[in-house]
């Protein structure tokens, strides 16, 4: 009895050690916020700025997530263009953790909340979002400190 | 017989074990970062206010139409639309409805702020069958209930467009149809015709 | 730590191979617990051999163990697997016919396929028998709609509708389980029927 009982309790210990070792290797989440944190969240709307309350930020990051098409026909002075796409490669991870108001610039409001929701998510703070208005990108006439020499290059 | 006494105390102690671990909710199916921005860079899970026509036009029966905005601002909404406000989806009587895999679930407001945060919510808990509706209400009526007639210089298909447009206008609102378009192309130049005569004492 | 095979990433046939593989240990599982011979089986009735009730139980509690720590440690997510639904009638009903019949043919429906996979003979009719019941019950299925579908409760739990934690309802069914053993162990001498040999 003990002969066949000890084979099938390694295989078992076995395959349990197994298991632990694969899901320790599983794609984990970063998310700081749980879903409901950032539903609690987006229900204080003041992350979204209207010109007034953008040209009271004191020196903020300007970050354009269009596309470099985009970026390239026409930009905010200062903006650097980080698109959507690569919003969650590594090296803007110190640009986003930096103490200085993040603006975000989107003319789709859909992609501008997309971008603010997922930022907020992983846990940075002091994000905003400021909507463009296409073609003319009016707040391009606004007066901007530089920002040009950050964003990770 | 002693093993079996020493098997009885061990899973009764593996049970008392259980019994004494805080209950503990995971989330397996939600999305992390990468798969989340995945879901935000695919243009399928957003749809267009002609899509939506052509969809309700057709009687497509899977779909479900759910408004986010507040349950004061729930005015002229869409038809058969559920008003479900963005800030009680988290309510047990709501949430059924984004976890589901019957209905796709075109979710809108009166513009795109809510509808986005709604769905970016839903997307992140791993919740399939969720659509967002591209403009929300405010394009609904701008293309929908009040197309624009396009420019005489537009292309045909703008002129397909704007018919395509009034026909599911007179689906949602009854209207009368307005005069059919006529698609004129604009004429080539040709040679240079022969003037009549003006002026003068003829 | 994230769950061993989030559910999206396996396709479809993989699933079905892990079930076929699933199914293979099961059914050999059954064949070597002895649940073969209708007399091991028919014993649970009688009192003279509790082993039906034995590994039925040890299966359950093992699961339920199992299931409780590996959700405890993020490694399986219990709110996603599936629960069976609960309709009440056809639970009753089908639970007395299902009963009988196993005492008349000394098969439940699984051990009889392992039966008659190792040769069988009443296994073999056994399986044939519960076929053509469920062909007559395919085929007549409208008749019965009514009294299948009443009374239904969806995918409960005994421990959320008693309002008890799971930990807890595990620790109560255990120590069910445990007294069962003694009580099993208990009857299979109380009831001893040594002309019944396991060799036929």
């Amino acid at each position: 009895m003990k002969s066949s009982i000890r084979p099938l309790a390694i295989i078992v210990v076995s395959t349990f050690g197994f298991l632990l070792i694969v899901s320790f290797y599983a794609d984990k989440n970063q998310f700081e916020l749980t879903a409901k944190e950032v539903h609690d969240r987006v229900l204080i709307t003041d992350y979204q700025l209207d010109s007034t309350a953008f040209v009271q930020l004191t020196d903020p990051y300007l970050i354009d997530i269009r596309d470099e098409h985009h970026y390239q026909i026409g930009h905010v002075d200062g903006a650097m263009n980080i698109p959507l796409s690569r919003i969650l490669e590594e090296h803007y991870d110190e640009l986003f953790q930096a103490d200085r108001p993040k603006v975000i610039l989107a003319h789709d409001p859909v992609k501008g909340h997309e971008a603010w929701m997922l930022l907020t998510q992983l846990g940075y703070s002091q994000l905003f979002l400021l909507k463009l208005k296409e073609p003319t990108l009016e707040p391009l006439i606004l007066h901007v400190g530089s920002g040009e020499s950050i964003g990770g290059h | 017989m002693k093993s079996r006494e020493i098997l009885s105390v061990f899973i009764l102690a593996l049970g008392i074990t259980g019994a004494m671990l805080p209950g503990r909710k995971n989330d397996a199916i939600a999305l992390n970062e990468h798969e989340l921005l995945q879901e935000m860079l695919m243009e399928s899970n957003y749809i267009t206010a002609d899509e939506l026509a052509h969809l309700l036009i057709s009687g497509d029966p899977s779909i479900r139409l759910i408004d986010v905005r507040s349950a004061s601002k729930f005015k002229n909404p869409l038809p058969r639309a559920t008003n479900i406000p963005l800030d009680s989806i988290f309510e047990d009587n709501f949430l059924y409805l984004f976890d589901q895999s019957i209905y796709k679930n075109v979710i809108y407001g009166l513009e795109d702020q809510q509808a986005t945060q709604v769905w970016v919510i839903t997307k992140q808990l791993g919740y399939g069958n969720n659509y967002l509706l591209k403009g929300g209400l405010n394009a609904w009526r701008a293309t929908i209930l009040d197309p624009e007639y396009p420019a005489q210089t537009a292309s045909k298909e703008e002129f397909d467009l704007y018919e395509q447009r009034n026909a599911a206008r007179e689906f949602f609102t009854g209207a009368k149809a307005i005069p059919k378009v006529e698609f004129k192309p604009i004429a080539p130049i040709q040679g240079r015709k022969k003037k009549k005569v003006q002026g003068g004492c003829s | 730590m994230g769950p061993i095979i989030p559910i999206y990433e396996i396709s479809q046939e993989l699933n079905f191979l892990l079930a076929f593989v699933i199914g293979i240990g099961f059914g050999f599982a059954l064949e070597q617990a002895g649940f073969s011979s209708s007399r091991k089986l028919a014993g649970m009735f009688y009192g003279y051999d509790t082993t039906v009730l034995k590994v039925f139980f040890t299966a359950a509690i093992v699961a339920m163990v199992g299931i409780l720590f590996l959700n405890y440690f993020e490694m399986m997510d219990m709110s996603i697997v599936y629960v069976n639904e609960y309709y009440i009638d056809s639970a009753i009903i089908g639970g007395v016919i299902m009963g009988i019949g196993f005492i008349i043919g000394g098969f439940c429906p699984g051990t009889s396929v392992c039966a008659a996979a190792i040769g069988k003979l009443d296994a073999l009719a056994y399986l044939g028998g519960s076929l053509i019941g469920i062909f007559l019950f395919g085929e007549t299925y409208p008749l019965w709609k009514d009294i299948y579908m009443q009374n239904y409760l969806g995918g409960i739990k005994l421990s959320t509708t008693l309002g008890l934690s799971d930990g807890l309802m595990v620790l109560l069914v255990i120590v069910a389980a445990v007294v069962m053993f003694w009580v099993g162990e208990w009857a299979e001498k109380r009831f001893r029927r040594p002309d019944i040999t396991k060799n036929l």
